[in-house]
């Protein structure tokens, strides 16, 4: 009988269309939604015989849904997916390497130190959507009001705090009612970076944690001071409760903020805020981050061919400048169209190029399987530093014994 | 066909919808991790079966199992009796012929039926350690030292544990009122008549008669206490670090976050062991307080 039914679907659905249909998911808020249409409405324009069913989850069950959908072996064609080597090493993603020789994809001008992270022993698994560059967003009004100078590339942390000193207000009873800089939790490491500390011996092939060391101990504990003795940056266990940080900045509640250019069209709500882009401040060293999520095929997908030429729109120069014209993504994809495409948004091409002198100053996470957990752990850990509970000593003394276990439970790849 | 074979069959097929959803997805489900428990699984490997490794992990290796027991026990101990006392206290004022009578018993229950999410999202406003209503409140009566509520660890578990009484609170009421209202109101008069005053009639005649509504009330609490979830996950994430982690959310967390199924079932069956030794122990232990007519 159930058979029977499914056979006389098919025979519906053959009748009805002979176009080959792949499933196209990714995560995302609906604001998020308009380069995906975008990209989708142009491929099927150009190729009548495929028909793009786009598949759309909030990030919270984003994984959930993939997964059980891989469990049941029935995975969307083509997905967006991140920390691409931990899925490839459980065979789920095809081998992308003979499709990009056979059709000679422009791979080359993917950002190489980015794809890497899309790379599993030595074949390309995927290709990244952007890099998550960081950068420091400033409100002009309140730098004005202030008296303090724009940031710019003579910004090192010491300039950075005085001006968050001075850009934070406070009420009668102490409260602060204008914060200087808003902190994200889970942008740590980017600190350890910039005062030269490393989180591994070797990000390539970590074998050891190195959080104990002098330069992430600093680093750790300058954010911490940030927050706790100069109380210039809001708790960070308590922005929940403010608010997100681009909500903050976008109030015009904090001066700065350090975050990834998809805020910007949060930003651009306030018609009256008037706001500014500026490199990171330094310490050591210029460090960014350099990551980010991207698509892959689906081992068992039933069209691979079809699902490869959506992905040769998607990833190639057309879809990388379809997402860099939103004005979202840093591009991981760099030609002309799409620098092009990306620094043509506001607020100012100038302003804009600086994401990408900032991309160049990008550190990977390091590439060993379990690498989330145990980053989440760390992150978790964190908050003892930042509530004041604990020292920055302390708890990175006891993280780096736990994450050296963890490293070795997890293995390599 | 008779007519008794004809009500029997109908009977059969009224329970088959529902009999078949619990045979899947409850009893289903129930056999399934069980078997789980004993087995690696990330959902997209094959399962490799480890024996009672998951187990002895749980009890000898997993500090972050330790501590979300410890922080969950807390939590029990800390809501329970609080929502039984405050729950009887309220029912007390409430079956009385006071004014706003009705008012006052819609604010008690309306928590209960307010989704947790919705809740949270305010209660995050209220615990607000600058600009929050409890700590401008606090303020006002002369407290200098505020607690940072959320990002305390030392006050979080403490913050989710008064959004759970608040929560809860009417549910505990609603089921005093219904138990006092059945007790005869002869006994009442009886009590009158042979001069009790009003604290002897309390304790002599509400309470006994009570009892078998006390019972189930803290059963039920410590059974739902015990699976704190939705509370935390949505007002603290679990945080700051580990404060406010249950156990219910670290099997959320290795289940759906680190897909580590074997894992997460084990841990379920843990604490399906926890929840039924204390609810044994209190059956066990109702003959010598509950008293039945």
């Amino acid at each position: 009988m159930r058979k029977l039914v499914v056979v006389l679907l098919c025979v519906v659905a053959l009748s009805m269309f002979s176009a080959t249909k792949i499933r196209f998911s990714f995560w995302g808020s609906p604001a998020e939604l308009p380069p995906y249409q975008e990209i989708v409405k142009q491929f099927e324009a150009e190729n009548p015989d495929i028909k793009v069913e786009i598949i759309n989850y909030p990030w919270s069950t984003y994984f959930d849904k993939i997964q059980a959908m891989m469990a049941a072996e029935d995975a969307p064609d083509v997905m967006f997916l991140h920390t691409i080597p931990s899925w490839a090493a459980k065979g789920v993603l095809e081998d992308l390497t003979p499709y990009i020789e056979k059709s000679n994809f422009p791979v080359s001008a993917y950002n190489q130190e980015l794809l890497s992270t899309f790379m599993y022993k030595g074949r390309i698994y995927g290709f990244p959507r952007d890099n998550d560059t960081t950068v420091l967003f400033y409100n002009k009004d309140l730098f004005d009001e202030a008296g303090v100078p724009y940031p710019d590339y003579s910004w090192d942390w010491q300039k950075f705090l005085d001006a968050a000193r001075k850009l934070t207000k406070r009420d009668a009873r102490g409260r602060v009612i204008q914060w200087g800089v808003v902190l994200e939790r889970n942008k740590w490491h980017l600190w350890i970076h910039m005062n030269g500390g490393r989180i591994v011996d070797n990000y390539d092939s970590p074998t050891k944690c190195t959080l104990n060391e002098r330069a992430a101990v600093e680093a750790i504990q300058f954010i911490a001071d940030l927050i706790l003795n100069y109380k210039v940056a809001p708790s960070i266990a308590e922005l929940a409760q403010l608010g997100s940080s681009a909500e903050l900045f976008t109030t015009g509640r904090v001066a700065m903020v350090l975050t990834n250019a998809a805020q910007i069209n949060m930003f651009l709500t306030n018609k009256s805020l008037r706001f500014g882009v500026a490199p990171l401040p330094y310490k050591v060293t210029r460090s960014n981050t350099l990551g980010g999520a991207g698509f892959v095929m689906y081992s068992k997908s039933k069209n691979k061919d079809a699902a490869w030429k959506f992905m040769q729109f998607l990833c190639g120069p057309k879809g990388q400048a379809i997402f860099a014209k939103s004005g979202d993504a840093v591009p991981a994809m760099r030609t002309p169209e799409t620098v092009k495409a990306f620094v043509s948004n506001p607020p100012s091409e100038q302003e804009r190029l600086i994401f990408f002198t900032e991309t160049g100053f990008g550190v990977k996470f390091p590439q060993i399987p379990g690498w989330w957990e145990i980053f989440e752990y760390v992150t978790r850990e964190l908050d003892y530093v930042w509530t004041g509970q604990k020292s920055a000593v302390e708890v990175l003394e006891y993280v780096t014994e736990e994450v050296n276990k963890m490293i070795k439970k997890f293995g390599t790849w | 066909m008779t007519l008794r074979r004809k009500e029997t069959l109908a009977a059969w097929l009224f329970l088959l919808p529902g009999f078949v959803g619990f045979a899947i997805f409850v009893f289903g489900a129930v056999v399934f991790s069980s078997v789980l428990s004993f087995f690696e699984w990330d959902m997209l490997t094959k399962p490799t079966f480890v024996g009672l490794r998951n187990f002895t992990k749980l009890f000898l290796e997993d500090k972050t199992f330790h501590l979300v027991f410890r922080n969950t026990l807390w939590f029990v101990l800390g809501t329970v009796p609080t929502r039984v006392l405050l729950g009887l206290i309220f029912a007390l004022i409430l079956v009385r012929n006071i004014p706003g009578r009705t008012f006052f018993r819609a604010a008690i229950f309306l928590p209960v039926i307010i989704p947790t999410v919705a809740a949270a999202m305010v209660w995050r406003w209220i615990f607000n350690a600058d600009f929050g209503l409890l700590n401008d409140f606090l303020y006002q009566i002369g407290v200098s030292n505020l607690p940072r509520w959320l990002s305390d660890p030392k006050w979080a578990l403490v913050a989710i544990m008064i959004l759970s009484v608040w929560k809860d609170v009417g549910f505990s009421t609603v089921m005093f009122m219904a138990g006092l209202q059945s007790i005869p109101t002869t006994m009442y008069e009886a009590a009158k008549l042979d001069g009790a005053n009003a604290w002897k009639t309390f304790v002599r005649i509400t309470m006994p008669l009570l009892s078998p509504t006390t019972f189930f009330v803290i059963v039920i609490n410590v059974i739902s206490s015990f699976q704190v979830f939705d509370q935390a996950y949505v007002l603290t994430g679990g945080g700051p670090g580990n404060a406010t982690n249950t156990i219910v959310y670290y099997i959320y967390n290795n289940a759906f976050q680190w897909f580590r199924m074997g894992y997460a079932a084990a841990i379920a069956w843990v604490l399906f062991g926890i929840i039924f030794i204390a609810t044994f122990v209190q059956f066990r232990y109702q003959r010598k307080w509950v008293y039945y007519e």
